[in-house]
């Protein structure tokens, strides 16, 4: 599954679809019938059993298993027999501080989206750092994935233990329905709230912006790789934060501290976007220089491609693993 | 009063106003710039530190942008404020201490003559002061003198205000006075006394009438004063003028019957002295023409070659239908390039008659000579009446023009006040000694009579009759027989005077051959009061025979008619000199409607238009009528030499002419900077528009992330 999402889940998918959605569970639905929409459509499903080898056809054997081919062949029954995947552990970590609260694409007034969304009246990267936690969510269960979530700011806000049961989602979807906090973001706290319960080898998805201190983040990613865990880091930044295409003289507040700075916009954009360059790099290199995946979602965009990126990773990892 | 433009830096400007608003328009950015900065919209920020790190990078270059941005703006209305004030670059600011400039300019009567070029020359003297004044630097307090009136309007800074006022100068029917404006700016100029330089401008047509009174002396100048004068003019265009007009008598006597048959045919002649100025003058004659009422007369006169001025009698055209004064408009034909002296208004008063009384005792046999010439066609406009001089009284000399002592020596001495009193009234006396030797009178006559000789009482005899000679006064009294009276008295014989010691302003109309004077007058008193004519002889065959001679008769008709013409205040005015009047208002009679000097309580008044007037006294009817004409002389246009210019003043250099003489290195070019500070504006726009661009070229752009 490299592509889960197709026309049809793009537009399940995207923001402005989902943004109108409110309550969460409505939206929750909205993403898994984008994302089982994706499946339908991809000419890869069923690679979440992997065929393994063939054997001979026993009493008993459930007949929709023989390879009539085979059979053709040789004239002999023979059963298919698949490589069953049910050891991989996901952990969906949803980054909840208050810079998650940032959204610039207005939501149309009375269709409601999450508390945040509803407090800026904007779809908000955690409104969009949820909808992609949510189909990754489902999208693993339906692979007899054991999810696990938590929300996380300067530490763990909500967790909900790891299992692959169909019925877990709703839980997880109750949970993402929360709001983000004002608290800052502190990975190396959250990083080590959440290696001291998981010791087994585990697929962590990191949904943040990451907008913090890259020395914090190379040291929570290093204990991550010291844990022989895999990471996949899905960087949420929104539209604005990413174009800086302001034209009018503002008073920037930060969002998890009482800086303030009062600029013009246009007059610092090009030094703005060379920083935020600067910080992406720097962010991408020690990402990948620990063999960790990267992907940057702009808010706007829809949320399939983050699940393909999950979806790859997904796939590699449990090759290099179950193939040894 | 000093008006003075504000000085910026060594900056001037003309209209200052504009440049406060320029000022005033830098508050327009400041505000726009202040409001964008209280508009600013609050955003909450995620990335924070991306947005620290980047206005930490940019901080000073967008700083410096934005000044220069909102220096940019703010220059821009300041500029073009400045550019409006009309700015001028102040050259004293750095050479030290401005010049005190004074420009003379003529707006005289000869300030109307055309020239060649059809142009006046006030029209060509204020193109002189134009051009001169875009020589002067700014910051020179300029004064304007004109030259009729000889009033001064500034000083001031401002050029454009200068040149208002040269603009405004319109020319006046006033004789320019030269001569007086220099010294008016003389006196400006030493009242400055700062040590300032000083210059002093002329700008005029250099005409022959604009130099008043040339036998004054020359204004001194000392070499702090730097002389200039616009080009002379050496051409005369044509031009006939009358220099003077002056009737040989100022009143017309009434006929009794109203008829208008004319009592004596002196009364209605005049003088006119016409002079020509220019070339050759290409006409051979000139018509004059004279109207009076309903009627008039014409003559023409020939100009031989080389002649420049001619005097000769006019008829005037006298209309007798009514009691009311005459006036006459001489009119002089054909018009040329000053075409304000062609025409002179004349005017004669209406006299019903004459009321004379003699005293006289007439001895037993005598012949009263006096009254046979004074009434020979038995006249009912003279009214003769004689008494004995012991029985005069206070009621004798009631509505009495003349009184003529003929026994003087009978006058009682309290009598004597009747006389004065006649005198201050405005009626005259004529007195001849008595035929007898008794000189005792002259004594009281001496002491009680307020004129310019002594009686003597010596009698000179003369061993062989002595004859009557014309003196130069004669003309003031006996202009209309002067032409015959060299003839009348060649006949005359004097065989015994009594001698008169003339003093100061003694008007000696005739006199003997020997020398005595043998007719003499007061001259007209300013207070109003008539004149005294004396004789040295009494009308007495064993003193003289002039009796008996022809002269007789029109000597006395015009010695009794000068008399009473002299008599009250004068109805002839000229332009600019200061009249006695009483309170009334002057109408032109060209247009009564139309008051042209309207005064309830005046002291005098001075006529600015020649013209014919009435005087309405208190809204009442007529009261008689004026004339006011240009002075004499003042229209010629003949232009003066540079001697005579130079005449003008005593200085050490003399006047320097512009556009010539002047060095060029003396001319300090004051040019505007207006069109620097709209050049600077331009760029500045420009200037403006691309930084703003430039700037904030990242609106324009779009990087991606």
């Amino acid at each position: 599954m490299t592509d889960p999402t197709g026309i049809r889940a793009e537009s399940y998918l995207s923001p402005e679809t989902l943004s109108q959605l409110a309550p969460f569970d409505l939206r929750a639905r909205m993403i898994v019938e984008g994302v089982r929409s994706g499946f339908h459509a991809s000419p890869q499903q069923g690679l979440s059993v992997q065929f393994k080898q063939h054997r001979p056809y026993t009493a008993g054997d459930d007949v929709k298993h023989l390879d009539w081919k085979v059979y053709a062949r040789t004239d002999r029954l023979s059963v298919k027999q698949y490589e069953q995947e049910t050891n991989l552990d996901i952990v969906v970590l949803v980054d909840c501080s208050a810079s998650m609260r940032f959204g610039s694409m207005g939501v149309k007034a009375g269709w409601g989206g999450t508390r945040a969304s509803g407090s800026t009246s904007s779809w908000t990267k955690f409104d969009h750092a949820t909808a992609t936690a949510t189909a990754i969510a489902w999208m693993c269960l339906q692979q007899s994935d054991r999810v696990g979530l938590s929300l996380f700011s300067n530490g763990i806000k909500q967790t909900i233990g790891r299992t692959s049961s169909i019925g877990h989602w709703r839980r997880i979807v109750s949970v993402l329905s929360s709001e983000p906090v004002d608290d800052t973001t502190d990975f190396e706290r959250t990083t080590e709230q959440v290696l001291s319960k998981i010791t087994n080898r585990s697929l962590f998805v990191v949904i943040s912006d990451f907008l913090q201190d890259p020395a914090s983040i190379r040291s929570s990613m290093a204990r991550f790789r010291h844990n022989k865990h895999d990471v996949i880091c899905l960087q949420v930044l929104d539209h604005q934060e990413i174009e800086f295409d302001l034209q009018d003289p503002s008073l920037f507040l930060d969002m998890e501290s009482d800086d303030r700075l009062r600029v013009d916009p246009p007059a610092i954009r090009d030094a703005y976007i060379e920083a935020l360059a600067s910080h992406q790099e720097e962010i991408r290199s020690l990402l990948t220089g620990f063999g960790f995946d990267h992907h940057l979602l702009d808010s706007r965009e829809p949320v399939g491609p983050a699940l393909a990126r999950v979806a790859a990773r997904r796939s590699s990892w449990l090759k290099s693993h179950h193939g040894r | 009063m000093v008006v003075e433009s504000p000085h910026i830096i060594g900056l001037v400007f003309i209209t200052p106003w504009m440049a406060l608003l320029g000022i005033a328009g830098i508050l327009i950015p400041l505000a726009i710039h202040l409001l964008f900065r209280r508009r600013r919209t609050t955003m909450e920020w995620a990335a924070m530190h991306l947005v620290q790190q980047a206005w930490a990078s940019r901080k000073s270059r967008v700083r410096i942008e934005q000044m220069l941005l909102l220096i940019s703006r703010c220059l821009i209305p300041l500029l073009l404020g400045l550019a409006l004030a009309q700015p001028l670059f102040d050259s004293n600011w750095f050479s030290g201490g401005p010049v005190n400039r004074y420009i003379i300019i003529e707006d005289g009567i000869t300030s109307m003559t055309r020239t060649d070029s059809g142009r006046t020359d006030l029209e060509n003297a204020k193109d002189s002061v134009l051009r001169y004044l875009e020589t002067v630097p700014a910051g020179d307090p300029i004064t304007v003198i004109t030259m009729s009136d000889n009033t001064t309007t500034g000083p001031t800074t401002n050029p454009e205000t200068i040149r208002r006022i040269i603009s405004g100068i319109e020319s006046s029917h006033l004789p320019s006075d030269l001569r007086t404006s220099v010294s008016v700016a003389s006196d400006l100029i030493e009242a400055l006394d700062d040590g300032s330089r000083s210059e002093i401008m002329l700008a005029t047509g250099y005409r022959r009438g604009s130099l008043s009174d040339g036998r004054r002396d020359p204004v001194v100048l000392d070499g702090s004063v730097d002389l200039v004068r616009n080009t002379r003019q050496t051409s005369a265009p044509d031009n006939l003028r009358i220099v003077d007009v002056v009737p040989n008598r100022s009143f017309v006597l009434a006929d009794a019957d109203g008829s208008e048959r004319l009592r004596n045919a002196h009364s209605s002649t005049a003088t006119i002295t016409i002079a020509r100025d220019g070339p050759e003058y290409p006409q051979t004659s000139t018509s004059i023409l004279v109207r009076g009422g309903t009627r008039e007369s014409n003559r023409n006169i020939e100009w031989s070659e080389g002649r420049r001025t001619i005097v000769t009698t006019i008829d005037l055209p006298v209309d007798r239908t009514s009691d009311a004064d005459e006036a006459f408009g001489v009119e002089i034909l054909p018009t040329d390039s000053l075409p304000e002296d062609n025409l002179w208004y004349l005017n004669m008063g209406s006299v019903d008659g004459i009321d004379m009384l003699i005293l006289d005792r007439p001895a037993p046999g005598s012949t009263s000579w006096i009254p046979y010439a004074l009434d020979p066609m038995s006249s009912d406009t003279m009214s003769l009446r004689t008494i004995d001089p012991v029985s005069l009284i206070e009621s004798d000399i009631r509505g009495t023009d003349i009184i003529i002592v003929v026994r003087p020596d009978l006058v009682p001495s309290d009598s004597m006040r009747h006389l004065i009193t006649h005198l201050e009234s405005g009626g005259s006396i004529i007195i001849a000694p008595p035929a007898s030797m008794n000189h005792g009178w002259v004594d009281s006559w001496n002491s009680e009579l307020d004129v310019p000789w002594e009686w003597d009482q010596q009698v000179r005899i003369h061993d062989r009759p002595t004859g009557l000679s014309i003196t130069d006064d004669m003309v003031d009294h006996l202009r209309s027989i002067g032409t015959e009276l060299e003839t009348l008295l060649t006949p005359v014989a004097v065989e015994r005077i009594q001698i008169i010691t003339p003093r100061d302003g003694c008007e000696t109309i005739l006199g003997t051959t020997n020398g005595d004077p043998f007719l003499i007058a007061s001259p007209p008193s300013r207070s109003g009061s008539g004149s005294v004519i004396a004789f040295a002889s009494p009308m007495n065959t064993d003193w003289t025979d002039l009796p008996t001679r022809p002269l007789m008769v029109p000597l006395f008709q015009e010695l009794i008619r000068d008399a009473v013409s002299r008599n009250g205040t004068t109805s002839q005015h000229t332009i600019g000199v200061p009249v006695e009047s009483t309170p009334g208002r002057f109408e032109s009679m060209r247009s009564t409607r139309l008051p042209i000097i309207d005064f309830l309580n005046p002291e005098t008044v001075v006529f600015d238009t020649p013209g014919h007037w009435i005087l309405r006294e208190d809204g009442s009817n007529p009261d008689r009528i004026h004339s006011s004409n240009i002075a004499p002389g003042s229209s010629s246009t003949s232009p003066i030499d540079d001697i005579e210019i130079r005449a003008l003043v005593d200085h050490p250099v003399g006047w320097i002419e512009l556009d010539s003489d002047r060095p060029d290195s003396t001319v300090v070019n004051s040019a505007s900077v207006t069109r620097y500070i709209i050049l600077i504006l331009l760029v500045l726009a420009v200037g403006e528009t691309v930084l703003s661009r430039l700037f904030t070229h990242s609106r324009y752009r779009n990087p991606g992330a």
